[in-house]
């Protein structure tokens, strides 16, 4: 039985084929649990589950955004205001955000060891901190192949306006599809001449390479014919109209914003309609070392108003029962400003936002000290957070993969869901 | 002159004309291990008669391993006509001495070294670091000098380029450690951080073991050079004289134990060692012939990297229980590279001299197969694929009305601009992964099927190469030798003529029909692999 733990499987419940060739012989018990597996896999699948990853590059200041210490001599200049939920106060620099803070779920209390954005960031897209060796792969990679359809015309991952993390030994099939800058169609995805040429191109090419399939170089040709299919089924594809913005009416794209994040929401919104199972939207420039407010008068409001209309679109579309939605950064600020007018990195007491699924509504989870130094109470660690994520889409944290230094790795680090966050819990 | 002092004279002057290699004078002979290493696979690799690859085959794979880019078609032809013996190795030899033979494996060692590093700018001076590597290739300092510089070097990291290999690193001793030993041993240790390894996974490292290796990396100072008045203020690696490395216990966290310095082969260092002692000390050991790794481990990437297949099946599992395939032969080639002093271009000659590496290939070994004896095909690195599109299609690298979008990515990997970035970023890949665990993805295919760059140099416009031949008024016959001749190296064969002139009688537009076909040359599986 205890093989049978390190299967790895794949998204149709095949064995990996070096698994397999490692664990051979284990017998009538293995398979059981395979079939249990495979059983588990296609319920998750019909679910057609998705998570919205909102990325704030850099890491923002909680201050001046979800965690205001209003009075307090490390506050500095921006005032609070009052949400939908009352006892709950965000800072002023984000009003549309305050409107709907009866639909989101918000944690004061992250706490972390990784003031290095490498390192922290690496941290918060893998549930894991960097480790010599073994290259953790993408949380969105995980999810995608856990829960993802893997028969979709449209990859699985997608990553806008950044580069997220890629899926290491889970192997290329996860791999983000990255998105430079959604207001403009993916790259090389409009095809430059008409479907009909293309096809005629790829029959060509076919015929011509055909023979060549039982050479030397037979599986790498016959892998590039079957990339090539899926490429072209992608281009192709009527799900890929999910890129293009164009077939949305101006007022909903003004109510996103058009700034690039705000686009890259209603292109989360859009792919998420297509079955797309794990979006990243990064803004960046958080890393406001000097003259932080400056810049926050150009950070805060696209974000402001991507992130509200994103979980209120969802809300109304009828998908935020299927969807989670995530706003964090890397880490916070420090509570003292530095001598360029800005904060510097803060991984000891930051804030993270929640919404969609079962998470609970109009929630506050946690809490830090009146200047905002520590926190005072429900400290949540990076890894018990991914545990929570994994508890809202039906992940198994604990599921097992072979890495590529030949032990098996666990979705996500040691940690435990805060189910507190969670209707019921 | 009298017959004798001729042949005296002219003795002379061929010994002073032989060309002198950058080696050992007790090196071993590169034709005779050669022939040592194609007797050993005789033995025990099939198949028995390997059947060479054909000239044009040939000079592309040479041209790809050595310079990194496709052979021009006057190059190929020329070669081809060659009627001398020795034609081979003076392609190698002649390739070995250009600066692209240096530019091509210092981006392959940079990338090596610093694939995965999260550093940013600030940490990693990329260009002083990029032609430092370069410059030790082009110089062919011996492997072992290389390694050292990059063990022991100490200073700021646009000062010292060597530097960049541990500020890179965030000068973190644990990281060092892994990495060290991971690319210069062979040796994944890092598994041992936590616990001990269990025996099932290899050699049983202790985490001990772990923490002493790491103790040689435990008095460096990382610090930011604040008193730069302009520019960026990089970080800096300095040697500390005091403090000592600490191993947490796993008894009682809280607690720690200062780590003496020692060596996986058991040699240490006082733990009053200063961070310069014990940074010489730790490249002496690693790059010792007394340790069984440091020479196999070179010697087996470099085999891997030119045939395809390796005697272990990572680069990195030499500590581990896997048996290597023909370990003599990875052994025999191993001492006789240290016997030539661990010289960069003498195995690079060896291994391109054998039979074995000269034959036709044969499909990759499964994974419990034993390899053939001969190479098999090999995806192209990114900035390999990047040198072909440009001699296949023509377009110049300055040329900045090429859109050329490009996602980012970690800073590390940020080296280049415009199209050249554009294609690296879609086609980048860790070197040091199996050929087993890269595949290609579909951002590729979309760039090579769909983007403009394609588009416009394998349409028929005035400048690009189709519609130069066309405006030339060349027949249907000509075109298609010069497309193959451009993209492939070589001549089309009577199959592939045949279907081209089939498919340019379909379509009944001979422009569109050969764009077409140049389109289809680009996007085949071939331009994208060493075959």
């Amino acid at each position: 039985m205890e093989t049978a733990l390190h299967v790895g499987v794949d998204s149709r419940g095949a064995i990996h084929r070096r698994n397999f060739l490692r664990f051979t012989g284990a017998g009538l018990a293995s398979s059981f649990m395979l079939n249990a597996l495979n059983l588990n896999a296609a319920e998750l699948r019909k679910q057609g589950k998705s998570c919205i990853m909102l990325w704030m590059a850099g890491g923002p200041s909680q201050f001046e955004t979800f965690d205001p210490k209003p009075g307090a001599d490390t506050q500095g200049s921006t005032k609070a205001i009052a949400t939908s939920v009352p006892g709950i106060q965000v800072a002023d620099r984000l009003p549309l955000t305050a409107k709907i803070m009866k639909e989101l779920c918000l944690i004061r209390s992250m706490t972390s060891k990784e003031g290095n954005h490498g390192r922290a960031s690496y941290l918060c897209h893998t549930g894991y901190p960097p480790s010599g060796g073994v290259i953790h792969p993408g949380f969105g990679a995980s999810v995608t192949k856990e829960i993802g359809d893997g028969d979709s015309e449209l990859p699985g991952f997608v990553s806008i306006s950044g580069p997220s993390q890629g899926p290491s030994f889970l192997g290329v099939k996860y791999a983000p599809y990255i998105v430079s800058d959604p207001s403009r169609p993916p790259d090389n995805l409009a095809m430059p001449v008409s479907a009909e040429r293309t096809r005629r191109r790829l029959a060509f090419l076919e015929e011509y390479e055909g023979p060549s399939k039982k050479g030397a170089s037979g599986k790498l040709i016959r892998d590039h014919r079957e990339l090539y299919k899926q490429a072209a089924r992608m281009a192709l594809s009527a799900r890929a109209k999910g890129f293009e913005l164009e077939h949305e009416p101006a007022k909903v794209r003004d109510a996103y914003g058009r700034s690039a994040f705000g686009q890259g929401c209603l292109m989360a919104r859009r792919l998420v309609e297509q079955g797309v199972t794990f979006i990243e939207v990064q803004a960046s420039g958080w890393d406001t070392h000097s003259d932080e407010l400056k810049k926050l008068n150009n950070l805060c409001p696209p974000v402001d108003q991507g992130l509200a209309a994103l979980v209120m679109d969802l809300k109304e579309r009828g998908l935020l029962d299927r969807t989670l939605v995530v706003w964090m950064g890397e880490f916070g600020r420090t509570p003292l400003v530095n001598l360029t007018a800005g904060r510097d990195h803060y991984p000891n007491a930051f804030p993270v936002v929640m919404a969609g699924m079962k998470v609970k509504k109009g929630y506050l989870h946690g809490a830090t000290d009146k200047r905002g130094i520590d926190v005072t109470a429900g400290a949540v660690q990076v890894p018990d957070l991914f545990w929570s994520f994994c508890k809202a889409l039906g992940v198994n944290p604990e599921r097992r993969y072979e890495s590529n230094v030949g032990r098996p790795v666990n979705i996500v680090d040691k940690g435990k869901a805060v189910d507190s966050l969670f209707q019921g819990g | 002159m009298s017959r004798k002092r001729l042949l005296v004279a002219f003795s002379l002057l061929f010994a002073l004309c032989v060309p002198l290699h950058a080696e050992n004078k007790k090196a071993p002979d590169c034709l005779a291990t050669a022939a040592k290493v194609d007797a050993a696979l005789q033995k025990v690799a099939k198949p028995r008669n390997l059947r060479p690859t054909d000239d044009e085959h040939f000079i592309r794979r040479a041209y790809l391993d050595l310079a990194g880019r496709l052979p021009r078609p006057e190059t190929v032809r020329a070669f081809v006509a060659d009627t001398s013996a020795d034609k081979r190795t003076h392609v190698i030899d002649r390739l070995l001495k250009t600066r692209e033979y240096a530019v091509n494996w210092g981006r392959y060692w940079r990338d090596v070294v610093s694939y995965n590093s999260l550093a940013s700018g600030n940490y990693l001076c990329w260009n002083k670091y990029d032609t430092w590597w370069t410059d030790q290739l082009d110089q062919n300092i011996n492997w072992d000098k290389v390694v050292t510089k990059l063990i022991t070097a100490s200073g700021p990291a646009d000062e010292v380029p060597p530097v960049n290999y541990l500020t890179g690193l965030f000068a973190n001793p644990r990281e060092a450690a892994a990495v060290t030993s991971r690319v210069f041993l062979g040796i994944q240790i890092q598994c041992a951080e936590c616990h001990n390894a269990k025996k099932d996974m290899g050699i049983a490292w202790k985490r001990e073991q772990f923490h002493e290796f790491a103790a040689f990396f435990g008095r460096i100072k990382l610090y930011q050079c604040k008193d730069r008045k302009s520019g960026p203020r990089y970080f800096a690696v300095d040697p500390e004289d005091f403090g000592q490395y600490k191993m947490t216990r796993k008894d009682d966290p809280a607690r720690t134990i200062d780590m003496q310095p020692r060596f996986l082969t058991g040699e240490s260092v006082s733990m009053n060692a200063t961070d310069t002692e014990r940074r010489e000390a730790l490249a002496k050991l690693v790059t010792s012939s007394k340790n069984p790794w440091f020479a196999r481990a070179y010697v087996n990437r470099m085999w891997s990297s030119l045939m395809g297949w390796g005697f272990y099946q990572r680069v990195d599992s030499l500590g581990s229980n896997e048996t290597p395939h023909y370990p003599e032969l990875l052994d025999m080639l191993s001492q006789e590279w240290i016997a030539s002093g661990y010289d960069v271009k003498w195995l690079f000659r060896t291994i391109m001299l054998t039979r074995a590496y000269q034959s036709q290939l044969l499909p990759a070994p499964g994974a419990e197969d034993n390899p053939c004896a001969t190479g098999c095909p090999v995806r192209l690195r990114p900035e390999q694929v990047y040198e072909a599109m440009q001699s296949a299609l023509g377009f110049s690298e300055k040329d900045e009305s090429i859109p050329a979008p490009a996602i980012k990515s970690a800073p590390a990997l940020q080296r280049h601009k415009g199209t050249r970035n554009m294609v690296y970023m879609t086609f980048k890949e860790d070197p040091s992964l199996p050929q087993s665990e890269i595949s290609s993805t579909i951002p590729q295919a979309l760039l090579m099927m769909n983007s403009e760059l394609v588009h416009r140099y394998t349409s028929a416009k005035p400048k690009t190469l189709l519609g130069q031949l066309l405006a030339e008024g060349r027949t249907d016959q000509q075109i298609l030798n010069a497309m193959f001749g451009r993209v492939l190296a070589r001549r089309p064969t009577v199959r592939e003529v045949d279907i081209c002139n089939r498919y340019i009688a379909k379509v009944n537009h001979r422009e569109e029909a050969l764009e077409d076909i140049l389109w289809g040359l680009v996007n085949s599986t071939e331009f994208l692999i060493k075959k």
